[in-house]
Protein backbone atom coordinates (compact mmCIF):
# COMPACT_ATOMS: atom_id res chain seq x y z
CA UNK A 1 0.00 0.00 0.00
CA UNK A 2 2.52 2.07 0.71
CA UNK A 3 4.85 1.51 -2.06
CA UNK A 4 1.56 2.24 -4.19
CA UNK A 5 0.85 5.48 -2.87
CA UNK A 6 4.47 6.35 -3.30
CA UNK A 7 3.78 5.17 -6.67
CA UNK A 8 1.45 7.32 -7.27
CA UNK A 9 3.06 10.55 -6.12
CA UNK A 10 6.14 10.19 -8.18
CA UNK A 11 3.95 8.92 -11.33
CA UNK A 12 1.60 12.23 -11.21
CA UNK A 13 5.31 14.29 -10.81
CA UNK A 14 6.63 12.68 -13.77
CA UNK A 15 3.67 13.50 -15.80
CA UNK A 16 3.77 16.99 -14.39
CA UNK A 17 7.28 17.09 -16.59
CA UNK A 18 4.69 16.00 -19.66
CA UNK A 19 2.26 18.57 -19.47
CA UNK A 20 4.52 21.44 -18.15
CA UNK A 21 3.32 22.57 -14.92
CA UNK A 22 5.07 25.72 -13.73
CA UNK A 23 8.23 24.13 -11.56
CA UNK A 24 6.65 25.82 -8.40
CA UNK A 25 3.88 23.86 -7.99
CA UNK A 26 4.55 20.31 -9.03
CA UNK A 27 4.70 19.13 -5.42
CA UNK A 28 1.36 20.14 -4.44
CA UNK A 29 -0.02 18.37 -7.84
CA UNK A 30 2.15 15.68 -6.75
CA UNK A 31 0.53 15.24 -3.68
CA UNK A 32 -2.96 15.61 -4.92
CA UNK A 33 -3.10 12.89 -7.03
CA UNK A 34 -1.21 11.16 -4.21
CA UNK A 35 -3.73 11.56 -1.46
CA UNK A 36 -6.44 11.20 -4.08
CA UNK A 37 -4.92 7.47 -4.92
CA UNK A 38 -4.75 7.11 -0.92
CA UNK A 39 -8.53 7.60 -0.62
CA UNK A 40 -8.98 5.57 -3.84
CA UNK A 41 -7.33 2.46 -1.98
CA UNK A 42 -9.07 3.04 1.19
CA UNK A 43 -12.67 3.00 -0.74
CA UNK A 44 -11.72 0.11 -2.35
CA UNK A 45 -11.25 -2.08 0.80
CA UNK A 46 -14.36 -0.95 2.09
CA UNK A 47 -16.42 -2.27 -0.97
CA UNK A 48 -15.58 -3.51 -4.48
CA UNK A 49 -17.16 -1.06 -6.48
CA UNK A 50 -14.76 0.95 -9.15
CA UNK A 51 -17.19 3.66 -9.92
CA UNK A 52 -17.89 4.08 -5.99
CA UNK A 53 -14.04 4.68 -5.53
CA UNK A 54 -13.50 6.95 -8.37
CA UNK A 55 -16.71 9.23 -7.34
CA UNK A 56 -15.23 9.91 -3.88
CA UNK A 57 -11.49 9.94 -4.85
CA UNK A 58 -12.49 12.27 -7.38
CA UNK A 59 -14.75 14.95 -5.27
CA UNK A 60 -11.15 14.87 -2.78
CA UNK A 61 -9.19 15.67 -5.27
CA UNK A 62 -11.11 18.31 -7.14
CA UNK A 63 -12.00 19.82 -3.32
CA UNK A 64 -8.09 19.59 -2.26
CA UNK A 65 -7.85 21.35 -6.09
CA UNK A 66 -9.71 24.30 -5.29
CA UNK A 67 -8.74 25.29 -1.95
CA UNK A 68 -5.10 24.98 -3.17
CA UNK A 69 -5.71 27.16 -6.10
CA UNK A 70 -7.57 29.70 -3.60
CA UNK A 71 -4.37 29.60 -1.23
CA UNK A 72 -1.57 29.42 -3.88
CA UNK A 73 -3.68 31.68 -6.74
CA UNK A 74 -3.37 29.28 -9.34
CA UNK A 75 -5.61 27.86 -11.31
CA UNK A 76 -7.49 25.19 -10.28
CA UNK A 77 -6.69 23.18 -13.14
CA UNK A 78 -3.34 22.98 -12.32
CA UNK A 79 -3.80 20.83 -9.30
CA UNK A 80 -6.89 18.73 -10.99
CA UNK A 81 -5.67 17.76 -13.92
CA UNK A 82 -2.51 15.89 -12.57
CA UNK A 83 -4.40 15.06 -9.56
CA UNK A 84 -6.84 13.49 -11.61
CA UNK A 85 -4.75 11.28 -13.56
CA UNK A 86 -4.33 8.02 -10.84
CA UNK A 87 -8.48 7.61 -11.44
CA UNK A 88 -8.68 7.91 -15.12
CA UNK A 89 -9.85 4.57 -16.65
CA UNK A 90 -6.88 3.08 -18.03
CA UNK A 91 -6.63 -0.23 -17.27
CA UNK A 92 -10.55 0.08 -18.26
CA UNK A 93 -9.87 0.83 -21.64
CA UNK A 94 -7.21 -1.56 -21.91
CA UNK A 95 -9.12 -4.31 -20.80
CA UNK A 96 -11.81 -3.35 -23.43
CA UNK A 97 -9.27 -3.64 -26.31
CA UNK A 98 -8.34 -6.93 -24.57
CA UNK A 99 -11.43 -8.24 -24.31
CA UNK A 100 -12.43 -6.78 -28.14
CA UNK A 101 -9.66 -9.00 -29.18
CA UNK A 102 -10.38 -12.47 -27.63
CA UNK A 103 -13.88 -12.26 -28.48
CA UNK A 104 -14.61 -12.34 -24.78
CA UNK A 105 -18.05 -11.74 -23.27
CA UNK A 106 -16.61 -9.35 -20.93
CA UNK A 107 -16.26 -6.42 -23.32
CA UNK A 108 -19.56 -4.84 -22.50
CA UNK A 109 -18.52 -5.18 -18.59
CA UNK A 110 -15.38 -3.61 -19.43
CA UNK A 111 -16.53 -0.88 -21.58
CA UNK A 112 -19.42 -0.36 -18.70
CA UNK A 113 -16.75 0.12 -16.10
CA UNK A 114 -14.65 2.50 -18.29
CA UNK A 115 -17.70 4.67 -18.71
CA UNK A 116 -19.08 4.93 -15.09
CA UNK A 117 -15.57 5.59 -13.78
CA UNK A 118 -15.56 8.25 -16.64
CA UNK A 119 -19.19 9.66 -15.16
CA UNK A 120 -17.84 9.41 -12.06
CA UNK A 121 -15.10 11.76 -12.41
CA UNK A 122 -17.65 13.90 -14.30
CA UNK A 123 -19.98 14.05 -11.53
CA UNK A 124 -17.27 14.95 -9.27
CA UNK A 125 -15.94 17.60 -10.91
CA UNK A 126 -19.40 19.04 -12.05
CA UNK A 127 -20.23 18.67 -8.12
CA UNK A 128 -17.13 20.60 -6.39
CA UNK A 129 -16.90 22.87 -9.69
CA UNK A 130 -20.77 24.20 -8.89
CA UNK A 131 -19.82 24.16 -5.04
CA UNK A 132 -17.39 26.71 -5.11
CA UNK A 133 -18.90 28.77 -7.29
CA UNK A 134 -22.15 29.65 -4.91
CA UNK A 135 -21.59 32.90 -3.29
CA UNK A 136 -24.22 34.55 -0.90
CA UNK A 137 -27.05 36.41 -2.95
CA UNK A 138 -26.97 39.46 -3.35
CA UNK A 139 -30.58 41.39 -1.75
CA UNK A 140 -31.66 44.56 -3.36
CA UNK A 141 -32.77 46.80 -0.05
CA UNK B 1 10.16 46.07 -24.31
CA UNK B 2 8.21 46.06 -27.72
CA UNK B 3 9.15 49.65 -29.40
CA UNK B 4 6.00 51.14 -30.43
CA UNK B 5 4.25 50.87 -33.66
CA UNK B 6 3.34 54.66 -33.98
CA UNK B 7 1.23 53.62 -37.40
CA UNK B 8 -0.72 51.70 -34.95
CA UNK B 9 -3.75 53.07 -33.24
CA UNK B 10 -4.06 52.01 -29.58
CA UNK B 11 -6.78 50.24 -30.13
CA UNK B 12 -5.36 47.57 -33.01
CA UNK B 13 -2.65 46.68 -30.31
CA UNK B 14 -5.19 45.84 -27.37
CA UNK B 15 -6.95 43.87 -30.05
CA UNK B 16 -3.49 41.75 -31.71
CA UNK B 17 -2.39 41.12 -27.83
CA UNK B 18 -5.73 39.98 -27.09
CA UNK B 19 -6.14 37.44 -30.07
CA UNK B 20 -2.45 36.45 -29.71
CA UNK B 21 -2.84 35.68 -25.49
CA UNK B 22 -5.94 33.84 -26.42
CA UNK B 23 -4.32 31.65 -29.35
CA UNK B 24 -1.28 30.99 -27.24
CA UNK B 25 -3.62 29.74 -24.23
CA UNK B 26 -5.95 27.85 -26.42
CA UNK B 27 -3.07 25.77 -27.87
CA UNK B 28 -1.83 25.28 -24.65
CA UNK B 29 -5.18 23.69 -23.54
CA UNK B 30 -7.08 26.48 -21.55
CA UNK B 31 -10.36 25.86 -20.86
CA UNK B 32 -12.42 28.01 -23.04
CA UNK B 33 -13.83 30.41 -20.02
CA UNK B 34 -10.20 31.16 -18.74
CA UNK B 35 -9.16 32.09 -22.51
CA UNK B 36 -12.53 34.47 -22.76
CA UNK B 37 -11.71 35.82 -19.41
CA UNK B 38 -8.43 36.69 -20.16
CA UNK B 39 -8.78 38.13 -23.24
CA UNK B 40 -11.40 40.07 -22.24
CA UNK B 41 -8.92 41.23 -19.24
CA UNK B 42 -6.56 42.90 -21.71
CA UNK B 43 -9.41 44.17 -24.20
CA UNK B 44 -11.02 46.24 -21.07
CA UNK B 45 -7.29 47.75 -21.25
CA UNK B 46 -8.67 49.90 -24.31
CA UNK B 47 -11.30 51.86 -22.03
CA UNK B 48 -13.98 50.94 -25.41
CA UNK B 49 -17.10 50.57 -24.60
CA UNK B 50 -18.16 47.59 -26.13
CA UNK B 51 -15.85 44.48 -26.64
CA UNK B 52 -16.35 40.51 -26.91
CA UNK B 53 -14.28 37.69 -27.32
CA UNK B 54 -16.01 34.60 -28.16
CA UNK B 55 -13.52 31.46 -28.59
CA UNK B 56 -14.74 28.17 -29.99
CA UNK B 57 -12.71 24.99 -29.51
CA UNK B 58 -11.15 25.38 -33.30
CA UNK B 59 -11.13 29.52 -33.65
CA UNK B 60 -11.20 32.77 -32.02
CA UNK B 61 -13.19 35.73 -33.15
CA UNK B 62 -13.10 38.68 -31.06
CA UNK B 63 -14.37 42.77 -32.16
CA UNK B 64 -13.84 45.67 -30.79
CA UNK B 65 -15.86 48.82 -30.53
CA UNK B 66 -13.00 51.57 -30.85
CA UNK B 67 -13.47 55.13 -31.60
CA UNK B 68 -12.04 54.38 -35.17
CA UNK B 69 -14.39 51.96 -36.03
CA UNK B 70 -15.10 48.47 -35.37
CA UNK B 71 -11.99 46.15 -34.75
CA UNK B 72 -12.57 42.49 -35.88
CA UNK B 73 -10.30 39.46 -36.06
CA UNK B 74 -10.79 35.94 -36.80
CA UNK B 75 -8.29 33.14 -36.26
CA UNK B 76 -8.36 29.38 -36.48
CA UNK B 77 -6.30 27.30 -33.99
CA UNK B 78 -5.81 23.37 -35.08
CA UNK B 79 -3.01 22.65 -33.21
CA UNK B 80 -3.66 21.31 -29.84
CA UNK B 81 -0.69 20.58 -27.04
CA UNK B 82 -1.24 20.57 -23.31
CA UNK B 83 0.81 23.44 -21.40
CA UNK B 84 -0.08 24.37 -18.26
CA UNK B 85 2.80 26.84 -17.31
CA UNK B 86 1.80 28.89 -19.72
CA UNK B 87 -1.67 29.50 -19.38
CA UNK B 88 -0.58 30.45 -15.80
CA UNK B 89 1.84 32.96 -17.25
CA UNK B 90 -0.64 34.49 -19.78
CA UNK B 91 -3.22 34.93 -16.79
CA UNK B 92 -0.53 35.98 -14.60
CA UNK B 93 0.27 39.11 -17.43
CA UNK B 94 -2.93 40.11 -17.99
CA UNK B 95 -3.81 40.84 -14.28
CA UNK B 96 -0.64 42.74 -13.90
CA UNK B 97 -2.21 44.55 -17.54
CA UNK B 98 -5.41 45.15 -15.77
CA UNK B 99 -4.11 46.29 -12.67
CA UNK B 100 -1.55 48.61 -14.41
CA UNK B 101 1.59 47.30 -14.00
CA UNK B 102 3.01 47.28 -16.95
CA UNK B 103 1.47 48.59 -19.95
CA UNK B 104 0.00 46.74 -23.13
CA UNK B 105 3.15 46.77 -25.42
CA UNK B 106 5.46 44.98 -22.58
CA UNK B 107 2.17 42.64 -22.29
CA UNK B 108 2.90 42.41 -26.31
CA UNK B 109 6.59 41.72 -25.61
CA UNK B 110 6.24 39.54 -22.54
CA UNK B 111 3.39 37.19 -24.51
CA UNK B 112 5.63 36.71 -27.25
CA UNK B 113 8.19 35.52 -25.42
CA UNK B 114 5.91 33.19 -23.18
CA UNK B 115 4.83 31.77 -26.50
CA UNK B 116 8.69 30.23 -26.89
CA UNK B 117 8.87 29.06 -23.26
CA UNK B 118 9.48 25.38 -22.61
CA UNK B 119 10.37 24.29 -19.07
CA UNK B 120 11.53 21.05 -19.54
CA UNK B 121 14.26 19.94 -22.32
CA UNK B 122 13.82 17.31 -24.88
CA UNK B 123 15.41 14.42 -23.04
CA UNK B 124 13.74 15.44 -19.55
CA UNK B 125 10.16 15.23 -21.79
CA UNK B 126 11.26 11.42 -22.79
CA UNK B 127 12.06 10.92 -19.24
CA UNK B 128 9.10 11.71 -18.02
CA UNK B 129 7.31 8.75 -20.42
CA UNK B 130 9.69 6.12 -18.70
CA UNK B 131 8.60 7.79 -15.46
CA UNK B 132 4.93 7.70 -15.55
CA UNK B 133 5.03 4.14 -16.98
CA UNK B 134 7.01 2.75 -14.26
CA UNK B 135 5.99 4.35 -11.38
CA UNK B 136 2.12 3.83 -12.78
CA UNK B 137 2.62 0.59 -12.78
CA UNK B 138 3.94 0.68 -9.37
CA UNK B 139 1.02 2.76 -8.14
CA UNK B 140 -1.31 -0.26 -9.50
CA UNK B 141 0.45 -2.98 -7.39
CA UNK B 142 3.54 -4.12 -9.82
CA UNK B 143 6.60 -5.30 -8.56
CA UNK B 144 10.09 -4.77 -9.49
CA UNK B 145 10.16 -6.71 -12.78
CA UNK B 146 6.84 -5.18 -13.99
CA UNK B 147 8.20 -1.90 -13.06
CA UNK B 148 11.01 -2.32 -15.18
CA UNK B 149 9.20 -3.69 -18.07
CA UNK B 150 7.05 -1.17 -17.95
CA UNK B 151 9.83 1.67 -17.75
CA UNK B 152 11.38 0.38 -20.96
CA UNK B 153 8.02 0.13 -22.93
CA UNK B 154 7.58 3.41 -21.88
CA UNK B 155 10.91 4.34 -23.72
CA UNK B 156 9.69 2.50 -26.46
CA UNK B 157 7.01 4.93 -26.76
CA UNK B 158 8.90 7.85 -25.85
CA UNK B 159 11.36 7.05 -28.88
CA UNK B 160 8.87 6.09 -31.32
CA UNK B 161 6.90 9.54 -31.02
CA UNK B 162 10.43 10.94 -30.85
CA UNK B 163 10.86 9.67 -34.55
CA UNK B 164 7.63 10.06 -35.56
CA UNK B 165 6.67 13.61 -34.77
CA UNK B 166 8.63 15.61 -37.15
CA UNK B 167 6.78 14.04 -39.92
CA UNK B 168 3.54 15.81 -38.78
CA UNK B 169 1.34 12.79 -38.56
CA UNK B 170 -1.76 13.67 -36.68
CA UNK B 171 -2.42 12.56 -32.95
CA UNK B 172 -4.89 9.63 -34.09
CA UNK B 173 -2.16 8.21 -35.75
CA UNK B 174 0.60 9.29 -33.68
CA UNK B 175 -1.00 7.76 -30.26
CA UNK B 176 -2.35 4.23 -31.99
CA UNK B 177 1.51 3.74 -33.64
CA UNK B 178 3.18 4.83 -30.20
CA UNK B 179 1.27 2.78 -27.82
CA UNK B 180 1.41 -0.32 -30.70
CA UNK B 181 5.28 -0.07 -30.11
CA UNK B 182 4.14 0.07 -26.46
CA UNK B 183 2.52 -3.19 -26.31
CA UNK B 184 4.75 -4.78 -29.15
CA UNK B 185 7.94 -4.00 -26.44
CA UNK B 186 5.78 -5.01 -23.24
CA UNK B 187 4.54 -8.56 -24.60
CA UNK B 188 7.41 -9.33 -26.66
CA UNK B 189 9.20 -8.93 -23.06
CA UNK B 190 7.00 -11.31 -21.31
CA UNK B 191 7.54 -13.89 -24.50
CA UNK B 192 11.20 -13.97 -24.88
CA UNK B 193 12.76 -12.21 -21.49
CA UNK B 194 10.76 -12.45 -18.50
CA UNK B 195 7.88 -14.71 -18.54
CA UNK B 196 6.42 -13.51 -14.96
CA UNK B 197 5.87 -10.42 -15.38
CA UNK B 198 2.16 -9.13 -15.04
CA UNK B 199 1.52 -8.14 -18.11
CA UNK B 200 -1.84 -6.30 -17.80
CA UNK B 201 -0.13 -3.95 -14.89
CA UNK B 202 2.85 -3.21 -17.63
CA UNK B 203 0.53 -2.47 -20.43
CA UNK B 204 -1.85 -0.41 -18.28
CA UNK B 205 1.00 1.78 -17.25
CA UNK B 206 2.64 2.13 -20.41
CA UNK B 207 -0.44 3.50 -22.23
CA UNK B 208 -0.95 6.05 -19.02
CA UNK B 209 1.25 8.84 -21.14
CA UNK B 210 -1.59 8.87 -23.47
CA UNK B 211 -4.52 7.90 -22.01
CA UNK B 212 -6.53 11.09 -22.46
CA UNK B 213 -6.95 12.30 -18.91
CA UNK B 214 -6.33 16.27 -19.66
CA UNK B 215 -8.51 16.40 -22.22
CA UNK B 216 -11.38 14.73 -20.51
CA UNK B 217 -10.93 16.98 -17.09
CA UNK B 218 -10.81 19.80 -19.41
CA UNK B 219 -14.05 18.82 -21.27
CA UNK B 220 -15.84 18.66 -18.26
CA UNK B 221 -15.19 21.85 -16.48
CA UNK B 222 -15.65 23.65 -20.62
CA UNK B 223 -19.51 21.63 -20.07
CA UNK B 224 -19.97 22.91 -16.93
CA UNK B 225 -19.18 26.50 -18.00
CA UNK B 226 -22.24 26.57 -20.49
CA UNK B 227 -19.55 26.31 -23.19
CA UNK B 228 -21.33 22.96 -24.77
CA UNK B 229 -19.01 23.00 -28.29
CA UNK B 230 -15.69 22.85 -26.74
CA UNK B 231 -17.11 20.05 -24.21
CA UNK B 232 -18.70 18.37 -27.05
CA UNK B 233 -15.51 18.68 -29.52
CA UNK B 234 -12.94 17.63 -26.47
CA UNK B 235 -15.38 14.86 -25.47
CA UNK B 236 -14.70 13.42 -28.64
CA UNK B 237 -11.23 14.44 -28.65
CA UNK B 238 -10.97 11.95 -25.49
CA UNK B 239 -12.95 9.19 -27.24
CA UNK B 240 -11.26 9.25 -30.18
CA UNK B 241 -7.30 8.98 -28.51
CA UNK B 242 -9.10 6.82 -26.15
CA UNK B 243 -10.30 4.83 -29.77
CA UNK B 244 -6.54 5.26 -30.98
CA UNK B 245 -5.27 3.59 -27.37
CA UNK B 246 -7.27 0.60 -27.51
CA UNK B 247 -6.74 -0.11 -31.61
CA UNK B 248 -2.91 0.19 -30.67
CA UNK B 249 -2.95 -2.39 -27.93
CA UNK B 250 -4.88 -4.52 -29.70
CA UNK B 251 -2.85 -4.72 -32.82
CA UNK B 252 0.15 -5.29 -30.61
CA UNK B 253 -1.63 -8.92 -29.75
CA UNK B 254 -2.93 -9.67 -33.33
CA UNK B 255 0.51 -9.15 -34.23
CA UNK B 256 2.10 -11.41 -31.49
Amino acid sequence: MLFKIIGAFIAVVAFCIMIELPKKYMVQAGLTGMIGWGVYLLVDIIGHRVEIDALISALCIATMSHILARVLKAPVSNFLIPGILPIVPGGSIYRCAYAFINESSYLSTYMNETLKIAGSIALAIFFVDSVFKLHLPKRKN
Amino acid sequence: MAKKNISKSLERVVAETAMLAGETMLIAGAEISRVEDTMNRILNYSKCESHTAFVLATGITLTLDSDEGLITMSKRVPDRTTNINRIYLINNVSRALSVGKIDIYEAYAEIRKIREIRQFGGVLYGLSFVGVALFFTMMLGGDFMDCMAAGVAGLAMAITQWILMPFGFNSFFLNMISTLSMAVTAVSFQRFVLPNINIDLVIIGGIMPIVPGVVFTTAMRDTLNGDYTAGVSRMLETGVTAFAVAVGVALAYVIL
